[in-house]
């Protein structure tokens, strides 16, 4: 167990960053941990040789790593594509995985149904989790995500002008599922928050026009946090990339409670969270690549530096600018956590520490 | 409006079909394949990346426009070769060993080619030895490396010092780009230069140009 047994998890801790307060002590939140940062916080408990072992793990990691939730994903809703695996690779491609190209190949696609997805894991699982936390289910890609999965980037970027009714048939399939999907994870009394993943946009710009994503994704988007608010929870949304041109439709149409993935190329957190705060929760935002080559303790300082700037005001969460992958050597993530714990130790984290 | 304008506008306005039609209709009349390519052809790629740079445009336009562009080349690039005129100078790119991605990759060829460059596309996953083999081969003036992640651009410094091994470091200019690459990392590990985007990358391999054209 990394986390103190006084820092004891509570998914209230987090509620109030997603309500844009002050937390009474430093939040940590994280949407993926590699599975080596897994079995570094699980120890001799860690697990995998089953799904419902990966979930429990999961539940353990975030737990030992002083976090007030688990995130977790309901297996099944996996749209097809070709696959294409090379054995020392460490990123893929988004054009490889191509399966529907026109017409007749969207017709003969094999949909995934949501019937697929048991989600009754949801409350099993629950059994493993702290009284006082929640589940955070994701699903496996997001609605463009999953779009660009079964079409291909380029191919998909040709057909928004060749093929356009197709593109809106497309969209509209995956659309609904994904729709299902949250409709259903959101049923259970397990579940605090649900985190909307979907990369929209890379270093420079979104991945197609602000126009197009309000045409095909947005609405989408929209109603699943209608949906998620009804229900008495909050949504977070995980999307990559420059995200300048559409802020105001994740914030005042959209209406999402908070963001998640900041990178220092893009926007630094720091001026991200000078941006957003009152409007938008931020969660994370420490730059994976400045983890990854970085001094843990430049980690430690950056990460209390941050809970410094949002103390008093709220609306943060520490966290990575996007996941834990495993090429983030251990200390430099246990560097982060380390600074969340040691915040809460000084007069309720809001004196200066130095 | 001349055929000319219209072929550029053509591409500029993401139009394949109106640019290949154009393009005949330029070849019938006699119009020389070096002038279409320099007057049409360069100069609509230069507006797209342009627009692309200022925000205007996006990926898929990029792209479409890039089909246009094909759609030409395609007709003029075997009078190009008859007539002997000489390309802008020879690139050879790739995305980095270990990494997938290429998106990045095509968009900086895209626009390259569309600026008059000739391509050498390794393809991704390309290992220092490719790279040092192609530039054997092929005997570019730049090559250009792509990266996804930190835990893939740890290798493009490899890929440099195998060129500096090979004795071809001082034959070709070395040119970094992708997500987590920076300007200060690329002067780390000793690249050239680093461009944040694609039409970056073009302005970059200009200067350059003009640079040793000056020297
Ligand atoms: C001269 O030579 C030159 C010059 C210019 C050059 C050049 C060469 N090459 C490129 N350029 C430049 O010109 C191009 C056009 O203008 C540009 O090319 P790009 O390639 O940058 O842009 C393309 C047009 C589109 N770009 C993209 O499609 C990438 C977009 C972002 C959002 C992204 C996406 C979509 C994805 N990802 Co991920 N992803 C991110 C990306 C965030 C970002 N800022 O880019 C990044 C790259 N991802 C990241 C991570 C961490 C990961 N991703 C992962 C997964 C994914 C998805 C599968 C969801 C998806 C697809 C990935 C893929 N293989 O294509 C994981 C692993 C990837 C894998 N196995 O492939 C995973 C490890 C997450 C995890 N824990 O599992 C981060 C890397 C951080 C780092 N420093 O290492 C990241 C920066 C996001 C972040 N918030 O921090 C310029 O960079």
């Amino acid at each position: 167990m990394f986390r103190s047994q006084n820092r004891e998890p509570d998914f209230e801790n987090l509620k109030q960053v997603l309500q844009k307060k002050a937390p009474p002590r430093a939040v940590l939140f994280e949407f993926l941990l590699g599975e080596n940062k897994e079995k570094r916080l699980t120890g001799t408990e860690f697990r995998s040789s089953s799904e419902f072992d990966r979930v429990v793990t999961t539940i353990k990691a975030f737990d030992s790593g002083g976090y007030d939730f688990a995130p977790i994903i309901v297996r099944g809703l996996v749209f097809e594509r070709k696959s294409h695996f090379v054995s020392h690779a460490l990123t893929k491609s988004l054009n490889e995985g191509s399966v529907i190209t026109d017409r007749q190949s969207f017709e003969n696609y094999a949909w995934p149904e949501i019937e697929n997805c048991d989600f009754s894991i949801i409350s099993k699982a629950a059994s493993y989790l702290h009284p006082k936390a929640k589940f955070i289910p994701f699903s496996h890609d997001g609605i463009l995500e999953n779009v660009i999965g079964i079409v291909g980037y380029e191919r998909l970027c040709l057909m928004l002008y060749e093929d356009e009714p197709l593109v809106s048939a497309i969209f509209f399939e995956v659309g609904k599922r994904i729709h299902s999907y949250f409709k259903a994870c959101l049923s259970y009394p397990e579940v605090g928050a649900v985190i909307l993943n979907d990369d929209w946009g890379f270093n420079t710009h979104t991945l197609i026009s602000p126009k197009a994503l309000r045409k095909y994704v947005f609405p989408w988007y929209k109603e699943i946090v209608v949906m998620t608010h009804d229900n008495g929870k909050y949504a977070i949304l995980h999307s990559c990339g420059r995200y300048d041109a559409i802020i105001e439709d994740i914030i005042g149409d959209m209406r999402f409670d908070a963001r998640h993935s900041y990178e220092d190329g893009i926007t630094p957190v720091e001026a991200a969270y000078e941006a957003l705060k009152g409007r938008l929760a931020v969660l994370g935002g420490m730059d994976v690549g400045f983890m990854a080559r970085s001094g843990a303790e430049e980690i430690y300082e950056r990460s209390t530096r941050m809970l410094r700037r949002s103390a008093g005001l709220g609306g943060y969460a520490l966290g990575s600018g996007n996941s834990i992958p495993d090429y983030i050597p251990d200390e430099n993530y246990l560097a982060m956590l380390q600074a969340a714990f040691d915040w809460e130790n000084r007069e309720g984290g809001r004196d200066d520490p130095n | 409006m001349t055929l000319i304008e219209k072929l550029k506008n053509a591409i500029i306005d993401v139009q394949p079909k109106k640019a290949e039609e154009t393009t005949h209709e330029l070849l019938t009349q006699g119009v020389g394949a070096a002038e279409i390519l320099n007057q049409a052809l360069i100069p609509g790629m230069d507006e797209v990346g342009r627009l692309f740079k200022e925000g205007e445009y996006y990926v898929p336009e990029v792209l479409v426009a890039a089909k246009a562009m094909n759609a030409t080349l395609s007709l003029i690039e075997p009078l190009l070769v008859q007539g002997g005129v000489p390309r802008r100078g020879k690139i050879v790119i790739g995305t980095i060993e270990g990494d997938l991605h290429d998106i990045g990759k095509n968009l900086v060829s895209m626009m390259l080619k569309g600026a008059g460059y000739a391509i050498i596309d390794l393809g991704v996953d390309v290992n220092a030895n490719q790279f040092v083999e192609a530039i054997q081969n092929e005997q570019p003036d730049y090559v250009a490396i792509s990266a996804l992640l930190t835990s893939t651009m740890v290798n493009i410094p490899h890929v440099i010092q195998s060129i500096r091994t090979a004795g071809l470091r001082n034959r070709v200019r070395v040119l970094v780009g992708g997500a987590p690459l920076t300007q200060a990392y690329a002067e780390e590990i000793g690249a050239d230069g680093y461009a944040p985007d694609a039409s970056e990358a073009v302005s970059l391999v200009r200067q350059m140009d003009q640079a040793r054209a000056g020297t």
